[in-house]
C-alpha cells in the first residue's frame, strides 16, 4: 500500500510538471508570437526605407521630444508630492494617493475626454485660457499634457516607495550634523533613493512614449505637431503598412530594453 | 553645560523629564529598559522632536522654550548625535561621512581634510578612509559614526546605545575606546544604554528612566547602592553588584573582599570599591575543575529563576551570585535548589569601579 501511494504521488508529480510546463510555454508562446510576427513582416531593407519616411521620422522626433518633456515635468511636479506622501501622515493621504494612481486604471479615452472638457475651447479652464489667446487642444502642448496625465502615476508611485525606503535616521543624522531640510533632501535622501527613482523615470518615459488614446482625443492626429509614434502606427497602417510595422518594431525593442534596464537597476539596488 | 526640563506625549505614556542637567565635560548615562523613553529624550534634546512643553538651554543659549515660542532647528543646535544603527550615509566613504558636518558648516576644504585626517588617525581608521561605509565591520562603523558626530566639535554629544550593535568581544574594546574618546574630547555627553556596565564604564552621573519618568539620578554609586526604586534594584541584583575592599595578598595578587568572600580581580584602584560581575561570565559546575580562571567558589543554589531562553541560578557562596545559563544546561546538570555547586569565573570578568 505504501509503495502504491508513493508511485501515485510520483506519477502525480510528473503530471503536474507536464501541465505546468504546457501552461508556461503556452503563455510565453502567446506573448512571443505576435511580437515575432512583427519582425517577420518586413525585410531589413524595407525597415530602413520605412523608418526614413517623413511620417515615421516626424513621429519618432515628436515622440522623443514630447515624452522627454513630459517626463521632466512629471519629475518636477511629482517629486514633492511623492516625498510628502512618503514622510508626512496627514488626513486624506489615501485620497490623494488614490487620485494620483487613478490614471493607471482609467481608460485613456476617459482621460482624453476629461482633458478636452477641461482645457477645450469651451472647457472649464479652456475658456479662461482663451481670454489670453491660449488654445491647448490639437497642439503639441496637448500631447504633452495627455502624456503627463497618463504617465505621472508610474513615477509618483515608484518615487513614494523609494523615499519610504530611505531610513529616516539618515535624514535625522544629516540635520544634527548641521544640514537644513533642503540640503538634507538633495545630499542624502535623493542620492540614496536615486536608483529606485531612475526606474520610475524610465517607466514614466516609456508610458508617455506609448500614450495613444488620450492624445488622439485631446491633441488630435496631425503629422509633425501631434502625431506621435502610436498615432502614426494607427494612421499609416491604412496607407503604408511597412511604416506602421517599422515604428512598432522600434517601440517593441525600446520597451523591452526599458523593462530590462529597470530590472537591472532595481536588482542592483537590492544587492 | 546643559540644563533641560521638558514633557512630551508619547503613544503609551507621557515623557516627563523634570530636570536633566549635564555639567561641562561630564558624562551622564541615561539607563532604562527598551521603550522607557530614552531615545525620545535624545531626539528632543537634538531638536528632532518638538516637546509639548519645556526648556532646553545649552551653554547659556536657549535652544527650546515652548512657552516663549523658541525652537531652534536641529541643524542650528550644534549637538552631535550618534544613532543606535549609526546611520552612516551609505552612498559616501568613511572620510565623506566624517566631513559631512564640516561641509555643512562651510569650513574651508583644507581645514576639513585636516580635521578628518586627525580624527581618523585618533580612531585608528585612517586605513579605511576611502572605503564605502557599507563594507565596514561593526567596530569600524562605530568609530566612523563617533568621529562623524564629534568632528564639528559639538556643544553636546548624544550617544544612543553606542555598543548595542556590536558583538560581545568588540563591545569590550569599544567600551574602553569610547570612554577614552569622551574624556579627551571634554564634550558634555549623554549616553543612552540599557547596560549598567556600559554606564559605569563611561559615566560621571546616572539617571534611570522608567515609563517616561526619571526615577533615580545621581552619581553611579548613589544610584546603584541606594536603590530607591524597584526597577533600579532589580537591575543591580541581576548584575552581581557589590561593595568591597581592595586587598593586596602576599605575592601581589589583587582581590576584593566582599563580606568576607575574596574575589580575585584586575584593578589599579584601592580602598572601598564597587564590583560588578556579569551573570553571563559565571560558570556553574557540579565539581571543582582545574582551569585558568582565578575564582572558584563552592556554594548552594538558593533559587532558580526562569527567564525564557535564559535562567538565573542564584547560589550562596557567602554572598549571593546570579549566574545566567541556558535551560538546557540546567537540565543537563540536573540543577535543583539546595544542590552544592562550584562557581568559576576569571579575574578579568570582575569589573571594579569607584
Amino acid at each position: 500500500m505504501n509503495t502504491c501511494s508513493i508511485q501515485k504521488t510520483g506519477a502525480g508529480r510528473t503530471l503536474t510538471a507536464v501541465i505546468a510546463g504546457i501552461l508556461i510555454f503556452g503563455f510565453l508562446f502567446f506573448i512571443t508570437i505576435p511580437l515575432a510576427a512583427l519582425f517577420t513582416r518586413v525585410t531589413p531593407a524595407d525597415f530602413v526605407t520605412a523608418i526614413m519616411s517623413p511620417a515615421a521620422l516626424d513621429a519618432l522626433w515628436l515622440s522623443a521630444v514630447t515624452a522627454s518633456i513630459s517626463t521632466v515635468i512629471v519629475v518636477i511636479l511629482g517629486t514633492p508630492l511623492a516625498y510628502v506622501n512618503a514622510r508626512v501622515a496627514y488626513r486624506g493621504r489615501n485620497i490623494v494617493d488614490t487620485l494620483t494612481d487613478l490614471p493607471i486604471v482609467l481608460p485613456p479615452t476617459v482621460a482624453g475626454l476629461a482633458l478636452l472638457i477641461a482645457f477645450g475651447r469651451n472647457g472649464l479652464v479652456g475658456q479662461s485660457l482663451g481670454i489670453f489667446g491660449i488654445y491647448l487642444p490639437f497642439t503639441t502642448l496637448a500631447v504633452i499634457i495627455s502624456q503627463i496625465f497618463v504617465s505621472s502615476p508610474f513615477y509618483i508611485r515608484q518615487a513614494r516607495s523609494s523615499f519610504e525606503a530611505v531610513d529616516r535616521d539618515y535624514e535625522s543624522a544629516s540635520r544634527t550634523l548641521g544640514e537644513g531640510p533642503a540640503g538634507t533632501f538633495f545630499r542624502i535622501t535623493l542620492p540614496i533613493a536615486a536608483s529606485a527613482l531612475l526606474s520610475g523615470i524610465i517607466m514614466t518615459f516609456a508610458r508617455a512614449l506609448g500614450e495613444f488614446g488620450a492624445t488622439l482625443m485631446f491633441a488630435g492626429n496631425f503629422q509633425g505637431t501631434t502625431q506621435t509614434m502610436p498615432l502614426a502606427i494607427y494612421t499609416t497602417m491604412q496607407s503604408d503598412m511597412n511604416v506602421a510595422v517599422a515604428l512598432a518594431i522600434v517601440l517593441v525593442v525600446f520597451s523591452f530594453s526599458v523593462i530590462l534596464t529597470v530590472k537591472y537597476i532595481s536588482g542592483r539596488g537590492e544587492s | 553645560m546643559l540644563k533641560s526640563s521638558f514633557k512630551s506625549v508619547l503613544r503609551d505614556f507621557t515623557l516627563d523629564v523634570g530636570e536633566l542637567n549635564v555639567g561641562d565635560g561630564k558624562t551622564l548615562a541615561l539607563i532604562g529598559e527598551n521603550g522607557a523613553g530614552k531615545s525620545t529624550v535624545l531626539k528632543i534634546l537634538s531638536g528632532l522632536i518638538r516637546p509639548a512643553s519645556g526648556r532646553i538651554v545649552l551653554n547659556g543659549r536657549v535652544l527650546c522654550d515652548i512657552e516663549q515660542g523658541v525652537f531652534v532647528a536641529p541643524e542650528d543646535r550644534n549637538i552631535g548625535y550618534m544613532f543606535q544603527n549609526y546611520a552612516l550615509f551609505p552612498h559616501m566613504t568613511v572620510a565623506e561621512n566624517i566631513a559631512y558636518g564640516l561641509k555643512a558648516r562651510k569650513m574651508p576644504q583644507e581645514e576639513i581634510d585636516e580635521r578628518v585626517r586627525e580624527l581618523c588617525e585618533r580612531m585608528g581608521i585612517e586605513g579605511i578612509m576611502n572605503e564605502r561605509v557599507t563594507r565596514l565591520s561593526g567596530g569600524q562603523r562605530q568609530r566612523t559614526a563617533l568621529a562623524r558626530a564629534i568632528a564639528p566639535r559639538p556643544g553636546l554629544l548624544l550617544l544612543d546605545e553606542p555598543l548595542a550593535a556590536l558583538d560581545v568581544r568588540t563591545q569590550e574594546q569599544m567600551r574602553r575606546e569610547l570612554a577614552s574618546v569622551i574624556r579627551t574630547e571634554g564634550i558634555p555627553c549623554i549616553i543612552v544604554t540599557h547596560s549598567i556596565v556600559d554606564a559605569l564604564a563611561v559615566a560621571d552621573s546616572m539617571a534611570v528612566i522608567d515609563n517616561g519618568k526619571i526615577v533615580a539620578a545621581g552619581s553611579p554609586e548613589e544610584v546603584i547602592h541606594n536603590p530607591s526604586h524597584g526597577f533600579v534594584s532589580s537591575f543591580a541584583e541581576n548584575l552581581n553588584l557589590f561593595r568591597g575592599e581592595v586587598l593586596v595578598e602576599n605575592g601581589g595578587t589583587v582581590c576584593v573582599d566582599i563580606a568576607g568572600v575574596r574575589v580575585r580581580a584586575v584593578t589599579t584602584l584601592s580602598g572601598t570599591v564597587s564590583v560588578g560581575i556579569r551573570p553571563e561570565e559565571l560558570i556553574i559546575s557540579r565539581e571543582k575543575f582545574q582551569s585558568s580562571a582565578a575564582n572558584a567558589f563552592r556554594g548552594r543554589i538558593t533559587s532558580i529563576e526562569d527567564n525564557g531562553s535564559y535562567a538565573y541560578v542564584y547560589a550562596d557562596i557567602g554572598i549571593t551570585l546570579a549566574a545566567a545559563i541556558t535551560r538546557q544546561s540546567i537540565s543537563r546538570l540536573d540543577l535543583k535548589v539546595g544542590d552544592e555547586v562550584t562557581i568559576t569565573f576569571k579575574a578579568t570578568a570582575v569589573q571594579v569601579f569607584v
